[in-house]
């Protein structure tokens, strides 16, 4: 039986929902799940949730659904970090209401990420914090360290498995990945 | 009362015996981001106001602070902007096409659309991602671009870029096409609603970074004047609004598709909406062929600039429509005040204007389908 999905969008640019819905994939990802993200007042298995609750109605929003969903996920790096990503201190992550059960960094994920999320769920794996920094990614593909270089960098604390599209036109690392090692 | 989470952050609520519309403003949250943060800096906040929209956002902030600190980009600069505008535009455009319009009223909802419409599906969903693949060209990330900053742009397209660049834009030139039949039959409504509008206007050109602002028949008007000028009953601005301003600059095959769909202007129907969009990212793609085709990129140095206080500002045009940026900085180059007016608040009035104005009985259709007819309604605002 295909678990049930709803996508819960809070204070966010929508890009993570955008990629989910423009996934190569989502067909076969069709198969496995019922994705939704109108009006429903069913209960879901997952309740995918993009952006921070900045406000009353977004936490009223959020409680209403978490209610009738069994598990949380927390899909894109606002998510797990709004306050950090949207530069918003008034942001905070839907977990600090409901703990999530999975959560997906990135900004936005790619869709290699976004599958391994789906994987996860249906092999019923355990969720994993990232436990390497960018810094090992720009190691791996020889991308010369901008912090020897004398630029403020976030790469050393920032959650690894990243395409390192920054450093490789020299740019810094801005964190967008969320910090290492949190769950 | 009924409450949809599905449109953009914009909570909508709704009650369908006396439809009363109220749309959130989200804009002053990253108005209150933004202090406090290095103006240079400024685009990662904007960037993230809303996807569709992010590298117009970025290349607003980035403006308004070369505007502050009298910083005069180059010429390429400016063009690779333009190519990363309308290749917003396309994209964005694409995306509403293919993922939110023609499923629309179709079917339960997306997934059901998809396996419905599968080889459809497929072939748009490859557009889609070659749509992606220029945006990540050009901004070497995506969303989020990373190339362009205050100053200049950190890298240039290479040959192979610039030819894989014009190949993908003939193939959406090529996917575009041939859905205008699927969004002909999309016509919904016809409402004359829209009387007054607005967009960047320029002689020669269908500009989306500069230009002055020209509102219907009106003498066109330097656009920080206008802003400063007008606080309220904003005309509607977006891609229909551009469209009635510039119709004789539009692209070769654009102008062909007007004809023989046989497009009247000024176009006073927000349901014509879908064909306007399919329409201008046609014009979009072949402005950055024609740019592609006709530029040797060469690598440039970035003038370099030092903060200082100053009030800078930007007009720029998105997908969704013009959108203005403001920011005061402080002698540390900080911003210490922000003023962001968006597409989507401009149209506030024209959104409930036409949510009243739906010509149907509400006593002969169920909750569901009324649901339908307002959020596709919606979907003609880019909401």
């Amino acid at each position: 039986m295909k678990k049930s999905i709803k996508l819960l969008r809070l204070e966010g640019c929508g890009g993570c929902f955008q990629k989910l819905l423009n996934h190569p994939r989502l067909s076969e990802i069709s198969e496995h799940f019922d994705i939704h993200h109108s009006e429903s007042s069913n209960g879901h298995d997952y309740l995918f949730i993009e952006g921070g609750i900045i406000n009353g109605e977004q936490e009223k929003m959020f409680k209403e659904m978490s209610g009738k969903s069994k598990s949380i996920v927390l899909f894109g790096s606002c998510a797990k970090n709004p306050a950090q990503i949207l530069k918003m201190k008034e942001a905070r992550p839907a977990s600090t209401m409901k703990e999530e059960e999975y959560s997906l960094v990135g900004c936005s994920p790619s869709y290699e990420e976004i599958t391994g999320l789906f994987s996860k769920i249906i092999l019923e794996k355990k969720d994993e914090a990232i436990n390497t920094p960018v810094c090992d990614d720009c190691q791996k593909k020889e991308i010369n360290c901008l912090m020897l270089k004398g630029i403020e960098c976030q790469g050393a604390k920032t959650s690894g498995n990243c395409e390192i599209l920054c450093p490789k036109i020299s740019k810094e690392c801005t964190g967008c990945r969320t910090s290492l090692g949190e769950r | 009362m009924m409450q949809s989470s599905k449109h953009s952050g914009i909570g909508i609520k709704f009650e369908i015996t006396s439809p009363a519309i109220e749309i959130k403003k989200r804009n002053h949250y990253f108005e209150k981001a933004l202090v406090g943060v290095k103006a240079v800096e400024a685009h990662e906040v904007t960037s993230r106001i809303d996807f569709s929209t992010s590298f117009t956002n970025t290349l607003a902030s980035q403006q308004a602070i070369e505007d502050a600190f009298g910083i005069e980009v180059s010429k390429q600069t400016k063009l690779i902007r333009e190519l990363m505008i309308r290749s917003e535009i396309i994209h964005s455009h694409m995306i509403q096409v293919y993922t939110r319009i023609l499923p629309s009223l179709d079917e339960e909802n997306y997934l059901a659309y998809i396996r419905k419409h599968e080889k459809e599906y497929k072939k748009a969903n490859e557009a889609i991602q070659k749509a992606e693949r220029l945006l990540l060209v050009l901004g070497k990330r995506f969303p989020h671009q990373i190339n362009s900053v205050v100053g200049g742009i950190l890298v240039i397209p290479s040959e192979d870029e610039k030819k894989e660049m014009i190949k993908l834009l003939k193939d959406v030139i090529s996917q575009l096409t041939g859905t205008i039949p699927s969004l002909l039959k999309k016509q919904q409504y016809s409402l004359d609603l829209i009387d007054n509008y607005s967009s960047l206007w320029e002689l020669e050109s269908t500009p989306y970074l500069y230009g002055k602002i020209k509102v219907k028949d009106e003498e066109a008007k330097d656009a920080r004047q206008y802003y400063l000028e007008r606080k309220k009953d904003y005309p509607f601005v977006g891609p229909i609004s551009r469209m009635n301003n510039n119709k004789k600059l539009l692209s070769t095959s654009a102008e062909k598709l007007i004809k023989k769909i046989g497009i009247k202007f000024p176009i006073t129907n927000p349901y014509s909406f879908p064909l306007v969009i399919a329409i201008e990212a046609i014009h979009c793609a072949e402005r950055n062929i024609e740019s592609l085709q006709s530029t040797h990129f060469e690598h440039e140095t970035r003038p370099i600039f030092s903060p200082k206080k100053s009030v800078g500002h930007s007009c720029v045009e998105s997908a969704k429509g013009t959108i203005y940026h403001e920011y005061d900085i402080d002698d540390k180059g900080e911003i210490i005040n922000a003023r962001i007016l968006s597409d989507v608040e401009q149209n506030e009035e024209m959104i409930k204007k036409s949510v009243t104005k739906l010509p149907f009985d509400p006593d002969k259709k169920t909750r569901k389908q009324l649901m339908q007819e307002i959020e596709y309604l919606l979907e003609m605002f880019y909401i």
